[in-house]
């Protein structure tokens, strides 16, 4: 049977769960071209997570820890200012499937 | 999405209000559609804080969803009747200096409530609560027609009722929810698509400032359902809508209005073959789904005059 929680402990674990991170599941980050980039936001609107804010400047960039890279901004962008970019560093998982595979 | 709409993004709240998180995939249309009606709500969503001090069993029930092996539907509902009374509640003591004006609670549904528990359902909606209910529908009604439609396996001897022209349009009329829910004493019901955004977002205005119950019902890609790449959730949307495979319309206190008109219908085809799920399906029934879908339109049509 299960452990029946207070209320007092769902409500910590609806606050406290890591459900806010995504950094180990992307391969690709969204990169703008700020001479091309027009700052319409319709990237920002496109975004399914919210991971796309303005700066100081005006322009627009991706929070590293939210966004997926699925590409809908780059998809969506009107100027074509926006391009996917591989990351340096591999996620730390894959490292584990390819020592199990191998 | 539009020519015209390219700077009205600036005119939208900039607050974010939608949890990021992994609670869903890459391209994700019910999190964008989400997303987007937490922006159109923008001060009818109230804020944590003041739930945990008065109500805090509201923010335990998002949690609780997930865990359907312990909470019962009956349970879930009366949390949910007792919340949407609570922020009613909230609603009319408010004075007019408070900034954040809360208008109606808003209540987001998956359409697979609708096949699994409908009578869960008739009972929320038979409770005149004042409330927005937003439905979410990614299509999964579809897929047992796929898998029914789909050829018999290699050497497998297996015996399968083969789908008649009528089963697909039975499938197609049952997806127009918003006017059976107008008959049953909703004052604006509506169908939106996540990826006509201002559309989208309008009709939740237009929802939270009736009086009375709202309904809308919301088209929502999924790339891993459909099997699709997720940078195409909202080119495929935009299929849906524009192939007439799911009209746009609202029906505001009886009267029937289509938001989008097609000015020049694409086939169904389109919509179907950026679909890999529809890898499998017959050609021969694609005539048959066209002419549902131009049925449910010439319907409507006849219904708005």
């Amino acid at each position: 049977m299960k452990k029946q929680n207070t209320p007092n402990e769902q409500l910590l674990a609806s606050v406290t769960t890591n459900f806010f991170s995504n950094e180990d599941w992307r391969f690709e980050k969204p990169v703008w071209d700020n001479q091309k980039c027009i700052r319409c936001g319709v990237c920002g609107l496109s975004c399914p997570d919210g991971a796309i804010f303005q700066n100081g400047e005006g322009y627009y960039e991706a929070d590293e820890t939210y966004c997926k890279g699925c590409g809908l901004c780059k998809q969506q962008c009107w100027t074509g200012c926006i391009s996917m970019e591989p990351y340096a560093e591999p996620p730390p998982w894959l490292a584990l499937v390819r020592k199990i595979r191998s | 999405m539009d020519k015209f709409s390219v700077y009205v993004p600036k005119l939208l709240p900039q607050d974010e209000r939608f949890v990021s998180g992994r609670r869903s995939c890459k391209g994700c249309g019910k999190a964008l559609a989400a997303r987007l009606v937490t922006k159109a709500a923008d001060a009818a969503v109230i804020s944590e804080e003041v739930l945990k001090a008065r109500f805090p069993e509201l923010v335990s029930l998002n949690a609780q969803s997930y865990a359907l092996d312990d909470v019962t539907c009956d349970a879930t509902l009366k949390k949910l009747l007792a919340s949407i009374d609570h922020i009613n509640a909230s609603a009319a003591q408010q004075t007019k200096t408070n900034h954040k004006l809360i208008k109606k609670a808003i209540v987001g549904i998956n359409r697979q409530v609708f096949m699994s528990d409908y009578l869960a359902l008739s009972q929320l909606f038979q409770q005149r609560k004042e409330a927005l209910y937003v439905c979410f529908d990614n299509e999964r009604s579809i897929d047992t027609l796929i898998s029914k439609a789909a050829p018999k396996p290699f050497i497998l001897a297996e015996d399968r009722h083969p789908v008649s022209n009528e089963d697909i349009a039975r499938i197609l009329q049952e997806k127009q929810i918003p006017p059976v829910v107008a008959e049953a004493g909703f004052s604006y019901t509506a169908t939106a698509c996540s990826s006509l955004p201002f559309d989208l977002i309008d009709k939740v205005k237009k929802g939270l400032a009736c009086s009375g119950n709202a309904f809308i019902l919301v088209l929502t890609p999924c790339p891993t359902g459909w099997v699709f790449a997720p940078e195409k959730t909202i080119a495929v949307g935009l299929k849906a809508v524009q192939t007439g495979y799911f009209p746009l319309y609202e029906i505001s206190d009886g009267s029937l209005r289509i938001t989008e008109r097609l000015q020049k219908q694409k086939p169904v085809q389109e919509f179907l073959m950026a679909q890999k799920r529809f890898i499998a399906f017959p050609p021969k029934l694609i005539p048959a789904v066209q002419a549902a879908v131009d049925a449910v339109y010439a319907d409507l049509l006849q219904k708005e005059q």
